[in-house]
């Protein structure tokens, strides 16, 4: 080498910036380690910045060395030179495996080190032996720290760094990947200038290009070859580089240095890139959380708003004494639709308090009414039923467990909730609901199926107690028809006694006259107590013979009223169809049409009585309208005697929700409006085959 | 030392070393498929099998570089009666034919355990004649250093301590192949594959006091032997002396190294698939302290007369 001062001083410039580079490559990745990462590559950074301090230390001493010295001092640099050259190597080996191994390697690869170990074995073995060569063992160190540290920590690194390429480019990250590949590609020329080129020497792969100009012969006696090995001809020592390329090999590693040092520097920017990465997925995630609960509150608001919906529906049909089959079939329905659900089943206990019966059901198409019998057997409906709590699958149950859950389907449930229906702390009956999808019940659906059950309870209760309401009106009426017979019949038959005992007396006295009219007062007493029992048994007829209708009940009893009494009467029906009145109502109208008839034949004096029933539309609904009017006598309101009837046809109206009002002018006759609300059910016509059953249950 | 006489240590250990682990794989063989069935072991001795092969392959390859015409290399065979050379080539040649033999029927045809078995027994016997060849070369009168039944016994002695450490790694190696791979790990296999471990670290121990002794009482018999002798004695711990030193350590490294990995295993709690880097290690340093010995056999040879 020309050691005139300028090119001196040029290598020295060339080792201090080759230093600096790696220094800065070693601070920059200590300092991105330091700053931490989730980041698998963060753990290896500690190697890569060992070597680059190291690297750039073993530079200055080039460069130290270079500028010459006290012959103390250069052996010095010299001996830290031999130390550092091959830690330099095996902190890039330690990098270039760590790195390499970054991404799974596929597993074929476990074979390779296997592959490898007897040509690594006799290249050590071959290394180890050039030290007994009588070169300075400064240069094998060199030639061997690139030749077996260097260049496989350089290889390893470079396709390590084009392995962490191709996976950014395949997650769509081209910036980052592109500076991967850079990197990549800058140790791979690493791998090559400071690896390979090595200085002249007479072993190695150089020993076969370098024979022509060895400085010391590698063993005693040995000749130095002419011939290359292979045509291998001597191009890749240090002097060929300069004779090539016209610049010495330190121009070209610091060259490499600073590749490699910008786009590793420039790579690690995927640790900023990676931190905005999260920070805006943690952004983006918590918007998701936040628009993701605001959707579960509308959500939840709008099934509450459902549920609680179909509740006030449930409660008002219960009020207005709808059927109870209807509201049981109005439950089950609504529970599989909001809940939702493939199945929901109402099973209730009958006489035999083992026997639990499914009374009706709900699947997708279809929600009815069992009409035969079908016991529930399922052993998970059977123990929930004696159970205080209710059940709801978790998902770790076994199948057979959810088997005949679903009733009349052959496919099993993947979840259920079932809940027991108890009245008066007493289990009567059990509400299910099952899905054939894997998707378990919340306890807020659990929730919902009590209160389901909870309304069950309730409709049937209200059905009891409307059975009794009814058996009360029976008892009253039958009162009503006692007390008529005491007040009519016993007191004619009472009367008809003692006129018998009169005209006896009058026989024997032999008072004709007397006796005959006498006999004219007992024809009338009698024909007045034919006519009270008629109408007693025309109302009672009445009454209990509604098969027909309520409007043909009505229409019969005018026609044989105005019969019996010879009162003209007349009956306008406006409705067509179903009055659509409750039971209790219907038997309250025809108490309250009885009753004024009564009053019309017994006080009025009317030739004739006009009965009219019409359906009135309201806001709050339908309407039966009743007027009765007579063109008798008429009465004055404060009539005490009057008052007392009116007075009871009034509760009657009021028993039922409905109202009633009378006007009367003397001498022009009587008028009687009552109306009573409609019950609004679209299956008010079915089967009331559940009603019967839970009068009898409530009986047990 | 050239290429063409670096051709000769990757000759010798490269056989040297098939039949030796050959050897250990079939010791194994015969005394697992007593415990755990035939058909495991028919399957655990595949890969081994090839790999063996393999290094077979690459060290009669390697031979060839020692030749100045490869391509005439059949005609060494031409002096069976009288040259050891020559029958060295011929039953290193017929240890492959069987070896490649066995690998055929070990790959290709389900069960002939028996034919296998005496296939295997045929190659190691072979293998046992052709290493006793490859020593018998050296047995010169010429060459004073090497003049010794002490040559032939050492070449026994790397053979087993090489073949040992090679089944060792391999065992290891096909182990986690398969576990990477997450296709057919089973627990027998690992089982066998760590006793085996341990019996082999346990025969590399055994195998390595000789060897230390051999190779001192080889220094001996050069220091106290004739003055030619005494040239290569003096060869050695001069020139040579890093190199002795080196071999002298790094073979005991290597043994101690895997004996305590597997000793520890236990202790430390690692699988026996972990074992990889310190076993291969371990091979790795008895390999370079074989071909360093090797190297030393060469370099400190002084012939006399022609």
């Amino acid at each position: 080498m020309d050691d005139s001062p300028p090119k001196v001083f040029a290598m020295m410039l060339i080792y201090f910036f080759s230093g600096l580079a790696f220094e800065g490559l070693g601070l920059a990745a200590y300092l991105q380690q330091r700053q931490g990462s989730d980041l698998p590559l963060n753990k290896h950074l500690k190697w890569l910045a060992a070597f680059g301090f190291v690297c750039g230390v073993t530079n200055w001493i080039d460069m130290f060395l270079t500028s010459g010295g006290a012959q103390e001092y250069i052996n010095v640099l010299n001996l830290l030179r031999m130390i550092a050259q091959p830690l330099t190597g095996l902190l890039l080996l330690i990098f270039g495996w760590e790195i390499l191994r970054e991404i799974p390697l596929p597993a074929w690869t476990v074979f390779i080190p296997g592959v490898l170990i007897v040509p690594i074995a006799y290249v050590i073995t071959y290394a180890a032996t050039t030290f007994v060569t009588p070169s300075p063992i400064n240069i094998p160190i060199d030639i061997w720290s690139r030749y077996l540290l260097y260049l496989p920590g350089a290889i390893m690194a470079g396709i390590g760094f084009l392995r962490l390429w191709n996976m950014q480019r395949k997650l769509g990250l081209s910036d980052v990947a592109n500076l991967m590949l850079g990197a990549g590609l800058a140790f791979l020329f690493e791998a090559f200038i400071v690896g390979l080129v090595v200085p002249a020497a007479p072993y190695g792969p150089a020993s076969y290009y370098n024979y022509d100009r060895v400085i010391y012969n590698a063993f005693t006696g040995e000749q130095a070859g002419i011939t290359g090995f292979l045509g291998l001809t001597s191009w890749l020592d240090n002097a060929r580089i300069l004779v090539v390329t016209g610049l010495p090999v330190s121009f070209w590693r610091m060259l490499s240095a600073f590749t490699v040092t910008f786009f590793v520097m420039r790579g690690l920017g995927v640790f900023e890139a990676t931190r905005k990465r999260q920070l805006k997925a943690l952004q983006d995630e918590h918007a998701r959380a936040q628009k993701a609960a605001f959707d579960a509150q509308i959500v939840a608001r709008e099934t509450a708003e459902k549920w609680t919906e179909v509740l006030v529906s449930i409660n008002r049909r219960i009020t207005e004494l709808e059927d109870v089959d209807s509201i049981l079939l109005y439950i089950v329905d609504n529970a599989r639709k909001l809940l939702p659900a493939d199945f929901v089943g109402l099973a209730l206990l009958m006489e035999d308090p083992s026997s639990l019966e499914l009374k009706c059901f709900s699947i997708e198409d279809s929600t009815e009414i069992v009409r035969s019998t079908e016991i529930v057997k399922t052993p998970l409906i059977l123990e929930t039923l004696q159970s205080v709590h209710s059940y709801r699958s978790t998902g770790n149950e076994p199948p057979a467990m959810l088997e005949d859950i679903i009733y009349g389907q052959a496919r099993s449930a993947k979840g259920v909730g079932i809940v027991r229906l108890e009245l008066d702390n007493r289990p009567i009956g059990v509400l299910w609901a099952s899905r054939a999808v894997e998707m378990s019940f919340t306890e807020t659906d659990l929730i919902w199926l009590e209160c389901m059950a909870d309304q069950v309870v309730i409709a049937i209760q209200h059905g009891l107690m409307t059975s009794q309401l009814q058996s009360l009106s029976i008892i009253e009426e039958r009162t009503r028809i006692a007390r008529d017979m005491h007040d009519g019949l016993a007191q004619v038959l009472g009367y008809l006694n003692l006129e018998v005992q009169t005209l006896e007396a009058l026989q024997k006295q032999g008072k004709t006259e007397a006796l005959t009219s006498e006999l004219g007062k007992m024809r009338e007493a009698i024909n007045l107590a034919n006519a009270d029992v008629r109408e007693n048994i025309l109302s009672l007829r009445t009454t209990l013979a509604s098969e027909n209708g309520l409007a043909s009940a009505i229409a019969e009893y005018l026609e044989e009223f105005g019969i019996q009494t010879a009162i003209e009467t007349n009956f306008t029906n406006e409705i067509d169809g179903d009055l659509n009145l409750s039971s209790v109502a219907e038997v309250q109208l025809v108490c309250i049409l009885q009753e004024a008839l009564a009053n019309v034949r017994k006080h009025a004096r009317a030739s004739q009585v006009r009965v009219s029933i019409g359906r009135i539309l309201r806001e709050e609904g339908g309407f039966i309208h009743m007027e009765i009017i007579d063109n008798g006598s008429g009465f004055l309101m404060r009539d005490s005697k009057r008052n007392f009837g009116l007075k009871t046809m009034k509760e009657r109206a009021n028993s039922v929700q409905g109202t009633l009002e009378v006007q009367s002018v003397l001498g022009k006759g009587t008028s009687l409006n009552c109306t009573f609300p409609c019950i609004k059910n679209e299956q008010l016509k079915k089967s009331s085959a559940l009603f019967t059953r839970a009068t009898r249950l409530s009986v047990h | 030392m050239n290429v063409r006489e670096w051709a000769l240590p990757v000759f010798t250990v490269l056989i040297q070393m098939s039949v030796g682990a050959l050897l250990a794989l079939w010791i194994l063989r015969a005394f697992a498929s007593i415990k755990y069935g035939k058909e495991v072991m028919d399957r655990i001795v595949r890969v081994p099998l090839l790999i063996i092969l393999s290094t077979t392959i690459l060290g009669m390859i390697g031979g060839h570089f020692h030749l100045s015409r490869p391509y005439l290399s059949f005609l060494a065979a031409s002096n069976f009666r009288t040259s050891w050379l020559s029958r060295e080539i011929v039953f290193t040649v017929l240890f492959f034919l069987i070896t490649a033999t066995l690998w055929f029927f070990q790959w290709y045809r389900e069960g002939h355990w028996g034919l296998k078995t005496v296939l295997g027994w045929l190659a190691i016997m072979v293998g046992f004649v052709t290493v006793y060849c490859m020593g018998h070369i050296y047995l010169l009168p010429a060459q004073v250093a090497w003049n010794t039944p002490e040559t032939i016994i050492s070449y026994y002695g790397s053979m087993l301590m090489l073949g040992v450490m090679a089944l060792a790694e391999i065992l290891i190696m096909d182990l986690r192949f398969k576990k990477v791979r997450q296709n057919e790990v089973l627990t027998e296999w690992v089982i066998i594959v760590r006793e085996a471990i341990k019996r082999l670290a346990l025969a590399a121990g055994v195998m390595l006091i000789p060897d230390i002794i051999l190779n001192l009482f080889h220094l001996y018999l050069l220091r106290t032997g004739t003055a030619l002798a005494q040239t290569s004695y003096d060869l050695l711990i001069e020139l040579y002396s890093p190199l002795l030193i080196a071999r002298f350590l790094i073979l005991p490294i290597g043994v101690v190294s895997l004996i305590i990995s597997v000793a520890t295993m236990k202790r430390t709690g690692k699988t026996v698939q972990e074992l990889f880097t310190p076993a291969y290690l371990a091979c790795l340093l008895v390999i370079v302290g074989e071909a360093l010995g090797r190297f030393l056999f060469y370099a400190a040879h002084i012939r006399t007369g022609i």
